[in-house]
């Protein structure tokens, strides 16, 4: 079964991003449970696929918040499937405005995670 | 060490509190055949695109059908898209009445049924019948030892309080020499 783990920096970030958009961060966290359900039936994380999931740089993923209703804002939750461990690492959240930094932030927060599986001392 | 979650709701409860996990758990409950329709295609590893021609429908469809809340999808909804990925749709009555023992023990004929059944169509043909048969020994030896599993977690365990004061031998050299001397007559034996 696969665990979801959360970064120590995503609190703060959800909470800010939930009092501005509620309606969007609502529909990501079921896009998230979605994923999980797919991860948990045993797909394969390569082949887990949809317009709500958009494939960012080193395995890491951006579910956005489609399913809200109306014109909802550009929002996205970064997540990490670490196959090895199973562990779905849930690293940020942001809009459109903080794509760029919550994109990097993911980079570095998995890196250490990927030397680990690679053998290398961090 | 750093918590981990088993579900998004339990996640979310312990991040933005009660109210918000209450409504995600609300809105998870109404997609829960949606969410399983993009869990096997995911599975079966095909794309939305890749099973919309299966099933000959648009791949537009397909999107709606995976975000879809429950009461807006049909059945011919559900059965052209699990024969695209080759399932097959099953469609349950369960009264309402029933408890979870009660279903454990419908579940236990069923399995007594199917398993007659299978016997039955063997019969009259040796190679078949001899599958069978080792078959049902397979089955039986899983799960006894399944249940037999589910009965040793079961059980009550009593916790033994721990006595104020425990008055144990004095350990002196004595009594280590003594000790050796009878297990070695044990061996001996």
């Amino acid at each position: 079964m696969w665990v979801l783990e959360r970064s120590p920096f995503l609190d703060g970030k959800l909470k800010r991003l939930n009092k501005n958009h509620p309606a969007e961060t609502k529909a990501m966290l079921e896009n998230l449970d979605k994923y999980l359900k797919a991860l948990n039936e045993g797909a394969n994380p390569i082949n887990i696929q949809a317009g709500w999931i958009h494939h960012e740089p080193d395995g890491i993923k951006a579910l956005d918040q489609k399913g809200t209703k109306g014109k909802p804002a550009q929002t996205r939750l970064y997540i990490f499937p670490a196959e090895s461990s199973r562990q779905l690492h849930v690293i940020t959240a942001g809009d459109k405005s903080s794509q760029r930094t919550d994109i990097q932030e993911s980079r570095d927060y998995i890196k250490p995670l990927k030397e680990r599986k690679h053998g290398k001392t961090v | 060490m750093v918590k981990q979650y088993k579900s998004v709701t339990e996640f979310t409860k312990n991040i933005l509190g009660d109210t918000e996990a209450k409504e995600i758990a609300d809105a998870i409950n109404k997609k829960r055949i949606s969410k399983q329709l993009f869990a096997m295609r995911c599975k079966a590893g095909l794309t939305q695109a890749e099973l919309a021609r299966k099933a000959s429908i648009s791949q537009g469809k397909v999107s709606k059908l995976e975000m879809a809340e429950d009461k807006n999808i049909s059945i011919g909804d559900l059965v052209t898209f699990c024969s695209a990925i080759g399932m097959q749709l099953e469609i349950g009555f369960t009264d309402q009445r029933l408890t979870r023992t009660d279903k454990i023990k419908l579940l236990y004929f069923k399995l007594r049924n199917m398993l007659e059944e299978l016997r039955m169509m063997a019969k009259g043909d040796p190679e078949m019948e001899e599958g069978v048969a080792k078959f049902t020994a397979e089955a039986f030896f899983n799960i006894i030892i399944g249940l037999f599993d589910c009965l040793e977690k079961a059980k009550v365990k009593k916790e033994k309080a721990p006595e104020p004061m425990l008055v144990s031998e004095p350990i002196d050299k004595d009594n280590i020499e003594n000790l050796g001397k009878t297990q070695q007559a044990e061996l001996c034996k």
